[in-house]
Formats: C-alpha cells, sequence, structure tokens
C-alpha cells in the first residue's frame, strides 16, 4: 500500500467486544486532510474506544484502520506517535510533577536522536539538538498563551490550563493527525470560545488535522466539516453539521424516540 | 540576551555565578581533605562517595524513572565479583575490570528490566527483592567461581604506573569517580532520557501516546542504574579488600534505599546528602551496636510522613524562607 489515494485515515469496520459488551459494531469512516472532524453520540456509544483503537491502547476484534495508505494495526504502540499521530485524553493524562514547558518538551521526544552517552556527556550534539527543539515548544507556549505557566508543575496549574498544556504537547509533537478527547471539558464560556479559534487556527494555520471527541453542541456545530455519530457501538449518521443537526435518528438517539411510550425527553 | 542564549542558559548544570564559586570552593576542599584527614575518616570519607555513586543510581530507577528495587545488592555484588575475578583470574588491568564491572551488572540491569515491564509496584519489589537474594545464593554456591561463603581478596588496583595503595590513592580514585558518574546523571536527567524517565513514571500511557518506548526506556533505566551499583560495587570490593556473598544482602539494598529516601527522592542532591548521612551515622553511633538500624528504621518513616521530598525539601524550603525573610 502507498499514500496515493488515500484519506489521511480511514476507519474500515472495527469491531470489538469487551466480553458481552460490544463497544464498536463495524464503524467505518474516512478524515480528510486539513479538515476537523467531530465524533459524537451519547455516553458509551464508543467514541473514545475508537481513539484508543487508533493509538494502538485497544487491539479491534475486527477491522482495519488505514493512516497514509500503512496498515496502522502493524504499528507498536510507541510508533503510532512518531508516524505522526497525537492525542490527548479525556482526563489530562500529564506529567503532573513536571513543568509546561519539560511536557511540552516530552512532545518533541521523537524527533529527538540523541544517544545515552551523548546525553550523559551532554555532548554539543546534545545540547544543539536540545536548543532546535526548544523554538517550536516556545511557539506553541506563545501560541496556546501558556507564558505564565511556563515553568510551573503542571500540578499547581488549573483544570482548563492543564488542558491546554495536554494540547500544546500534543501539538508539540508536529502531528499530521490530532486527536482531541473531549477538549472542552471542565471549561468555561470564556476558555471555549478561545478553543474553538485555536483548533480553526491549528487547521488553517498550521495544516494539522483533527478529530475530535466532543460533548458541547454548539463547539461541535461551530467547528466541525464532518460530524461522525455514534450510538452503541455503530455510526448512525455522517456529515456536515447543518446535516446532521436535522438527522431523524440523530434527534432519536440524543432526545429519545418520539414513539417511545416516555415520549421526547424535553431538553431546554 | 536572544532567547537562544536564554535557553542555552537553562541547559547548564552550574547556572549562576554564586553556584560556580560554591562548587569551586567544593573541589577545593575536597582537594586538601587528605592533608587533614587520615585513616578511618578519610576511608569513611571514600565509603561515602562510593555509596554516592549507588544512590544516585538507585534514585534514576527508583526516583526519576518511578521503579522500585529491593535487589541493588545484587547489582552491587555482581560489580564487586566481576571486577575482582577479572583481576585475580584473567589479570585485567584496573580500568577495564571497573568498566566491565559497571557492564555486567547493567546486563543484569537489563535483564531484570525485563519483568518490570508488566509488574508495578509491590509485585516489582518482590521480582527486585528475589534476584537480590538469588545473586547472594549463587555466589555462595557457586564455590569454584566465587571463592564461596569464604569470600574473595580484590586485588589493589592500578592504572597504568599508578598504583592504589594509599588510603588517599583510594579517596581520589572514589571522588573523581563519583564526581564524572555525578555530572553524568545530572545530564541525563536534563536530556530527552531524563524527560523520558519520568514521563513514564507520572504516566505511562501518555508516554506511551508522545512516542516513548516503555519496553527501551524502561529497560535503561534499569541498566542504567545497575551500571552505577556495578561501578560502586566495584570500587568498594577494592577499598575494602575482601568480598563475601553476605556483604550483599537485603539490607544492603533496604540500606541504600533508606538513602534516597531519606535525601530525597527524584534528587541528585537528595542521593548525595542521604549518602553521606547514612555513611557518617554509624561513625557517630559507633558505640551502641543496633542503634544505626534503628536509626534508618524510624527516619524513613518520619521522613515519609513529614517530608515526602526528604533532606532536599527541607533545603528548598529552608533556601525560600531566607530569600523571602522576612515575610
Amino acid at each position: 500500500m502507498n499514500e496515493d489515494g488515500w484519506p489521511l485515515l480511514q476507519v474500515e469496520d472495527l469491531s470489538l467486544q469487551f466480553g458481552g459488551v460490544v463497544a464498536l459494531k463495524g464503524v467505518s469512516f474516512s478524515i480528510e486532510r486539513g479538515t476537523i472532524t467531530s465524533i459524537i453520540g451519547p455516553n458509551g456509544a464508543g467514541k473514545t474506544t475508537i481513539f484508543n483503537c487508533i493509538s494502538r491502547l485497544y487491539r479491534p476484534d475486527r477491522g482495519r484502520i488505514v493512516f497514509k495508505g500503512q496498515d496502522l494495526l502493524t504499528f507498536r504502540p510507541h510508533q503510532v506517535a512518531a508516524h505522526g499521530i497525537a492525542r490527548t485524553f479525556q482526563n489530562p493524562e500529564l506529567f503532573s510533577r513536571m513543568t509546561t514547558l519539560e511536557n511540552l518538551l516530552l512532545g518533541r521526544h521523537c524527533h529527538m536522536k540523541i544517544g545515552l552517552l551523548g546525553a550523559a556527556a551532554s555532548s554539543p550534539s546534545a545540547v544543539r539538538e536540545e536548543l532546535r527543539h526548544r523554538e517550536p515548544v516556545e511557539r506553541i507556549i506563545a501560541f496556546l498563551e501558556l507564558q505564565s505557566a511556563r515553568d510551573q508543575l503542571v500540578a499547581a496549574l488549573p483544570y482548563g490550563t492543564r488542558k491546554l498544556v495536554e494540547l500544546g504537547r500534543a501539538l508539540a509533537l508536529e502531528p499530521e493527525l490530532l486527536l482531541l478527547d473531549e477538549p472542552s471539558a471542565g471549561m468555561n464560556a470564556e476558555e471555549k470560545q478561545d478553543l474553538k479559534l485555536w483548533i480553526q487556527n491549528i487547521r488553517d494555520e498550521l495544516g494539522i488535522t483533527t478529530c475530535l471527541v466532543e460533548h458541547d453542541m454548539s463547539v461541535v456545530m461551530e467547528i466541525s466539516d464532518t460530524v461522525l455519530v455514534l450510538s452503541n457501538g455503530e455510526t448512525i449518521a455522517v456529515g456536515p453539521p447543518e446535516e446532521i443537526q436535522t438527522n431523524a435518528e440523530v434527534l432519536a438517539a440524543y432526545l429519545g424516540k418520539e414513539d417511545a411510550s416516555t415520549g421526547p425527553i424535553n431538553v431546554a | 540576551m536572544t532567547l537562544h542564549t536564554e535557553y542555552y542558559n537553562e541547559l547548564r548544570l552550574l547556572k549562576s555565578t554564586p553556584a560556580k564559586v560554591w562548587f569551586g570552593l567544593l573541589l577545593l576542599v575536597l582537594l586538601v581533605i587528605p592533608t587533614a584527614l587520615e585513616g578511618y575518616l578519610l576511608n569513611l570519607l571514600t565509603l561515602a562517595a562510593i555509596h554516592v555513586i549507588i544512590a544516585i543510581g538507585l534514585n534514576l530507577l527508583t526516583g526519576y524513572t518511578g521503579q522500585i528495587s529491593l535487589g541493588h545488592a545484587g547489582f552491587i555484588g555482581i560489580g564487586a565479583y566481576t571486577s575482582a575475578l577479572l583481576m585475580l583470574k584473567l589479570h585485567l588491568p584496573f580500568a577495564l575490570a571497573l568498566l566491565a564491572a559497571g557492564g555486567v551488572a547493567g546486563v543484569f540491569g537489563f535483564l531484570v528490566g525485563l519483568p518490570a515491564l508488566r509488574l508495578t509496584g509491590p509485585y516489582l519489589a518482590i521480582a527486585t527483592l528475589g534476584f537480590g537474594i538469588a545473586v547472594g545464593q549463587i555466589l555462595v554456591k557457586w564455590e569454584s567461581l566465587s571463592g564461596g561463603s569464604l569470600g574473595i581478596h580484590p586485588p589493589k588496583p592500578s592504572i597504568g604506573p599508578l598504583v592504589f595503595t594509599s588510603e588517599t590513592h583510594f579517596y581520589f580514585l572514589s571522588i573523581s569517580t563519583m564526581l564524572l558518574m555525578t555530572i553524568g546523571a545530572a545530564n541525563l536527567i536534563k536530556s530527552k532520557i531524563g524527560r523520558a524517565f519520568v514521563a513514564i513514571r507520572e504516566s505511562e500511557v501518555a508516554a506511551l501516546a508522545m512516542g516513548v518506548n516503555l519496553t527501551l526506556y524502561k529497560t535503561l533505566a534499569f541498566a542504567v542504574s545497575a551500571f552505577y551499583a556495578g561501578i560502586g560495587g566495584s570500587l568498594m570490593g577494592h577499598l575494602i579488600g575482601y568480598i563475601s556473598p553476605d556483604a550483599f544482602n537485603l539490607l544492603v539494598s533496604i540500606y541504600f534505599l533508606s538513602m534516597i529516601v531519606i535525601g530525597g527522592l527524584a534528587s541528585i542532591l537528595g542521593s548525595i546528602l542521604g549518602s553521606i548521612l547514612l555513611t557518617a551515622l554509624p561513625y557517630f553511633l559507633s558505640g551502641i551496636k543496633n542503634l544505626p538500624m534503628v536509626i534508618y528504621g524510624a527516619s524513613l518513616i518520619l521522613i515519609i510522613i513529614f517530608e515526602p521530598y526528604g533532606l532536599t525539601g527541607h533545603w528548598m524550603k529552608l533556601r525560600l524562607y531566607w530569600r523571602m525573610w522576612p515575610f
């Protein structure tokens, strides 16, 4: 397989079962370069499970994932990042007793080549490499306005800032595909506004393709090019946001079926 | 000041002029000590330097990478025996035997690191404990190689025409090795590799998602840590001039673990402070036979409860206090 003719990411017939619980049932979708894709769906629909399959934390029972024309399921978990996929987690998985700067520098891990002896001797090439990788990291700190948190331990930062540090760490990897798991969770209205702008800037200025799992419909509908709706591990709709908003099946999954005995759930 | 020089300054080990002055003074003191001290006290200082090497190695593994080892005595023993046997049986020069001691211990560290890929916390503690005990038992049983429980006498080392016979010679050998290995560890911690170690301690799943090869870096942490223990073991054997399997028992592993917990986990300064304190303690308490052990135990408990960052944490607080004074 080569890169020609393939979308950036193609997921085909992805299925995964945990014991008796079906997490994913034949999910297929593709992500084109330079787009923002949102995966939405009720709790337990299998959204994060897709991310975990792409990160190779879970091994799907069936189906395949093709990234840039290569079979992603042949990668070992740590190789996914080096191939150009970065992710964040639903609950920030940060290195709490490292500073913001160190967290972001860890994002450069794949790009740094220094060996054990060079590092221990702090050889000129080790120093040069370290300095070279400082620059993109400092640019990201400025981009996400994290200057005041730069030298603080992440454990001491407020929740919203920690989510940004995690986003910054993923960006430091210079990925081609960025997976964001509920980026706006725990953020206030103002932070959400900033986040929307940033995700759009990440696409427009950095040229990074983004896929996000998100619950906040204002975020999803405003920034997505494509929305994928999952329910009980199955795709129930794919399309541009305006189409999804009026899709009968989506409304049923979110609001309950109209013919159900309890009647439609009233969400104000 | 351009950004570039600013980043460069952050990379240096000694950042400010006072730090350089203090380090210079320290070197000067270390240089003149042998003229002021001799005999037992000088040997105690030499031993402290060797302990610093081992403690820093253990801290790289336990403090920085978050992997406990209750088998470090095994690596120290492997280092001590490797170096002694290479010199006794193959007549290798000391410098080579010393490096080989670190190397062989490092290989064993790598092997012990393999199960660590699947084991965490108490399970890893038990696995490494088993390794430490096994090394002692094998050294007792493999009499043709190790001389059994009677032990062997590592020869006096020499490098080229320089024969380390006096206490002063040993002092300089140990201090310079200690300084080199301390600087190496300090550089390592600030590098990509050190960051990967800490990342593994803080969140394995995030480290993995950022492309850190857990297999490689966990086994590397074990290997580097064991290398430090092996070098320390070799020097210790040649200094004392006699080694036997029971010099590398479980208590020795716990002793080094106490050093880094009392001194401060994930801190080079902590490893140094802890080693000096625990090496000096028996000297000042030599009147009462079991008191040092009681004090290790008690201070371990007190430190974990009241000062989780060890002596280093206390030092940081004091420094902050004086800087902020009188507020």
